[in-house]
């Protein structure tokens, strides 16, 4: 008994084997949600020169997490911005180190982060309180606006003139609508009614392109007793409905990419979806079968490589995978991220 | 921390060797050979190996009146307790099970959730119990579905001929908490009224660094607060010489709020809940047993709410329980024969359930005890239950005993055991999760071998050690799986767990003095050996998440004619977070202090109590980010009053 308790006493953590980050290296940003309610969120690097990462990065620089939930990151100026949603804040590292600089906190439910041409200013959208954006001052690191959208407002997209637009997801629950921010005024123009669940956007050269993922119908026993379909929109650049396009009638993608070279979009992704599937933009035809057969709970196209990052959360007990793509679809490369990945972030 | 505890451990065993004596008298937290053949409330765990029982008495419980029943088993019994923050909830795990695979009985009957499985500890205050009985490892085939990683017991003793006994104890603790509590006890030599009631708040805003928060802000805990009462009303009647009926009734209420976690700013998450129990007894002797009939009927309500997100949860379930038990000793007063008929009734509402699904169960078991030589004991079991329309996996459980060397006695035991599906587990719907009517029962076998070791010198050195080895396997375990894009709970698990136990209890008496130590270790390494199909195949054969591999107690008592010191050493190793253990909370242990003054004898016995807890401000978490309290107080002063038994007061009742 006593040896047994002597060798508890030697039992040692041995985390974090993983070195520090290396600031002169290309560094791409990979958010791991981590287990709800867990507050185990962490940011992995990816170094693709070298083909590496390096897990628990934030809590390498400071010793903790960032938080519970880490939906995305965006960098900006050398500062990263990490979106953690259970959390409902913004913490703000060095984009080089990770170094903590500062918190915001009450965003509720903060989900996605982008800057326009508006300077010093980013956009935040937020399921809480009904579904905003808000609106930051990133040299104050404040608040200083938040304009109502619809419910569960996820992606958002920046037509590069004056105009924001917001695909609301439904959040918890349903919207079928894309707010159209005036970035002049920081008011709505107008609300797009499109199909059921707006929740990514993505341009090519000439258009935008909106995916609406459909739902599943349940009846009161949560059996399943219909679907409405996943639908591809596709905008005027001053967001202007043009077509909308049929994609699954039964199949519900979360994901929206566009490849380097502007000819195909990547649609899947996301929970309880099998596979990624590619529109051939000039023709406007989806391919029938997957491009990639995954499971991938994120993903995104790399817009200088056109590599593709497939990424696998299974379980949210365990860690992730990234998958790393060809534009052709050839596997180049595995590696494991933290628990429950679910996008990186390209920083040139 | 760990070289303290070692320290104390090399000390304890320094003392101990020279002397090596049994005893029970003294010894409140106690392995006790328990052969009464006509107790109700505890009579079947004699069909255990005796030393694979762990009791805490009402002496011991009445030092501890104002504590929660899960921090008695943590502290004392080298239970895993995993609990999300001070007023949070609270779960417990035995031998590396789940904690749904814990069977709790309160004064015999098996009350776990119907809808979860589980059992909310705040409901069970210590001032109401008489007894905790904790016996690590499966017995469905004495008690039933879910007792595959152990049987928590709590008992009610009700004791004829003690005249009038009254008490009351009045607590006062750091973060504003209050507590209190009255009993009136009337006991005659035909009758026993008792009635307890107690009351309790606390505010629980104690402060700490939250290290997981920009710039580590000194915090105090938000969302903590808790208020409770309850009252517990037991008779017990004697029919002639051969009768005896006994009732049961508590009631009790726990209003808290769930406080948030150290990644979270805020919580606005609250839990109402509310539990009604009533019980009646009866026994008639006969020659060679006595027959016992029981039947209890069991409401309980859980109301949770987070007016941040707006969601409400309400939660009503119902248990009619009925038993009844003939118990023989048809060849010699050592053997046992027990043969049993259960009948359970089940009945849920909530919003998460269409309709209110309902169930019965009918159970029949039979133990037996068997003396082959004087020396050996065999202990056989056996149980089948029929749930609704299907019937359960027989289940059996085969001990034997044998004390032929000297101060050394040995055990080995073997038993088969059961989970049958919760309505959760069933019938859930919402919240992007459904339940799976299709589910099949869960199983596990257990093996164990053990060994105690008792030696008492003149009842003035006395020491007894307990070791055992435990090997179990788990399968068909219910698992939550996503498919396409629901979570549905599918039978796919599998879990192997062994470890060893042991414990050392060592009194030293001398005039006015005592000196008593009790050393308790753990090691339960528990893995999974079949995962789902959407898990890595890095978790296979790695210990579980919130289950640690060590865990280990030391308490070092000194006595001195009314006054004593009890100092109390808590280890518990690393647990992994994440299931391919890339995450993980730090080992901690945790040291507490206990000064009492005790007045015994008289009309009026009275003591004062001072508890000093994790004196060494030990920053600990039991589930990962939820924030423990650093040092923390309390006083705790109880009266009570007792005439003398009425048979010397000559006829006044």
């Amino acid at each position: 008994m006593l040896l047994l308790l002597m060798f508890m006493g030697c039992n040692k953590d041995d985390e974090n084997p993983d070195p520090a980050p290396d600031p002169e290296l290309k560094v791409y940003y990979i958010s791991n949600e981590g287990a709800f309610g867990y507050g185990n969120a962490s940011v992995s690097l990816f170094y693709p020169e070298e083909q590496k990462i390096q897990n628990d990065a934030f809590k390498q620089a400071n010793n903790r997490r960032p938080g519970d939930v880490l939906q995305s990151i965006m960098v900006k100026d050398n500062k990263a911005y990490l979106v953690v949603n259970a959390s409902d804040k913004i913490e703000i590292a060095a984009s080089k180190t990770l170094k903590e600089l500062g918190v915001l906190n009450n965003i509720r439910l903060p989900r996605y982060m982008i800057t326009t041409a508006r300077a010093n200013t980013a956009y935040i959208t937020a399921w809480g309180d009904g579904g905003y954006v808000a609106v930051m001052d990133l040299v104050k690191d404040k608040i200083t606006d938040t304009i109502r959208v619809g419910k569960g407002p996820e992606k958002m997209f920046w037509n590069g003139g004056q105009l924001l637009l917001v695909a609301n997801s439904g959040g918890f629950k349903d919207d079928s609508t894309l707010s159209v921010i005036d970035l002049t005024t920081n008011k709505v123009q107008k609300h797009l009614v499109l199909a059921d669940n707006p929740v990514d956007i993505c341009a090519d050269l000439q258009s935008i392109w909106v995916l609406c993922r459909g739902k599943v119908k349940y009846d009161g026993n949560y059996n399943i007793i219909g679907h409405t379909p996943s639908y591809l929109y596709h905008l005027s650049g001053d967001a202007k409905v043009m077509d909308s396009i049929e994609l699954f009638a039964d199949k519900h993608p979360m994901h929206l990419e566009v490849s380097s070279d502007q000819k195909y979009l990547y649609i899947g992704g996301g929970y309880g979806f099998s596979g990624l599937y590619r529109f051939d933009i000039n023709f406007g035809i989806l391919e029938t079968n997957p491009f990639i057969n995954k499971d991938f709970y994120g993903v995104n196209v790399d817009p200088a490589s056109g590599l593709i990052y497939g990424f696998e959360a299974p379980t949210f007990t365990a860690s992730g995978k990234m998958s790393i793509y060809s534009p052709d679809g050839t596997l180049k490369n595995e590696l494991t991220t933290g628990v429950g990945p679910n996008g990186i972030t390209f920083s040139y | 921390m760990f070289r303290y505890s070692i320290f104390l451990l090399v000390l304890v065993m320094a003392l101990g060797p020279a002397d090596l004596q049994a005893q029970q008298q003294e010894d409140s937290v106690s392995m006790k050979y328990m052969l009464e053949p006509v107790d109700i409330s505890c009579g079947r765990f004699i069909y255990l190996p005796a030393a694979d029982i762990q009791t805490f008495d009402s002496k011991f419980l009445s030092e501890h009146p104002s504590e929660q029943l899960s921090t008695l088993l943590s502290d004392y019994a080298n239970v895993n307790i995993r609990s999300y923050g001070y007023s949070g909830l609270t779960n417990v795990s035995l031998r590396g099970a789940g904690s749904n695979h814990t069977a709790v009985l309160w004064n015999g009957f098996n009350i776990q959730d119907p809808m979860n499985g589980g059992v909310n500890f705040i409901l069970f205050p210590l001032y109401f119990v008489d007894e905790v009985q904790v016996q690590k490892g499966g017995s469905s085939a004495l008690f039933g579905s879910g007792a595959m990683g152990g049987v928590i017991s709590l008992n009610n003793k009700l004791s004829f001929d003690k005249g009038i006994n009254a008490g009351l104890y009045a607590s006062y603790g750091s973060f504003e908490n209050y507590k209190g509590g009255l009993s009136l006890n009337l006991s005659g030599r035909k009758a026993v009224f008792q009635i307890k009631t107690f009351a309790g708040s606390g505010k629980n805003d104690f402060p700490f660094v939250n290290t997981e928060q920009f710039g580590r802000p000194e915090m105090r805990q938000q969302n903590a607060a808790i208020k409770q009462w309850g009252f517990s009303q037991e008779n017990a009647f004697l029919i002639g010489k051969r009768q005896k009926l006994s009732t049961h009734l508590w009631y009790v209420k726990a209003n808290r709020e769930l406080p948030p976690n150290m990644a979270q700013v805020s919580s606005e998450k609250s839990q109402l809940d509310e539990s009604l129990r009533a019980s009646a007894e009866w026994q008639y002797r006969i020659t060679t047993g006595s027959v016992n009939v029981r039947s209890g009927l069991f409401f309980n309500k859980l109301r949770y709410s987070d007016t941040e997100n707006d969601f409400m949860a309400l939660h009503r379930n119902m248990q009619s329980i009925s038993e009844a038990e003939l118990k023989l000793q048809p060849f010699d007063r050592r053997d046992h024969l027990n043969l049993g008929l259960n009948f359970s009734y089940e009945k849920a509402q909530s919003d998460q359930y269409a309709g209110a699904p309902e169930r019965t169960r009918t159970a029949l078991f039979a133990s037996y005890i068997l003396r082959l030589i004087p020396k050996i004991s065999l202990k056989l079991s056996a149980r089948d239950e029929y749930v609704d329309e299907h019937f359960t996996p027989p289940v059996y459980s085969f001990g034997a005993e044998t004390d032929f060397f000297g101060p050394f006695s040995f055990f080995a035991k073997y038993s088969t055991n059961y989970r049958i599906p919760t309505f959760n587990d069933l019938y859930w719907r919402g919240g992007m999760a459904k339940g799976n009517p299709d589910l099949s029962d869960e199983s596990s076998w257990n093996s164990e071998l053990g060994m105690n070791f008792a030696w008492d010198k003149k009842s003035k050195r006395v020491l007894t050690v307990h070791s055992s080895a435990f090997y179990s396997r788990f399968t068909n375990l219910i698992q939550w799986l996503p498919e396409m894009g629901i979570w549905t709970p599918v039978n796919r698990k599998e879990v192997l767990s062994r470890g060893v136990e042991s414990r050392l209890v060592y009194n030293w008496f001398h005039r006015d003095w005592l000196f008593k130590s009790v050393v308790s270790y753990s090691w339960v390494h528990s893995t999974l050996e079949k995962k789902a199909s959407n898990e890595p195949d890095e978790v296979l054969h790695k210990q579980l998440i919130l289950t640690p591999e060590h865990q280990g107690n030391i308490q070092l008592k000194l006595r001195y004619k009314v006054w004593s010191f009890v100092y109390s050493q808590n280890i518990v190793g690393k647990q992994y977070v994440t299931s391919d253990h890339t995450d993980s909370l730090s080992a901690y242990t945790l040291g507490n202090i206990a000064l009492a003054y005790e007045k015994t004898g008289g009309a009026f016995p009275w003591s004062i109590r001072f508890r000093w807890n994790n004196i060494w401000n030990t920053v600990y978490q039991t589930m990962p980010g939820y924030a423990m309290p650093l040092q923390n107080y309390e006083l705790i002063v109880s009266i009570k009053f007792s005439s003398k038994p009425i048979k010397e007061r000559k006829g006044k009742i």
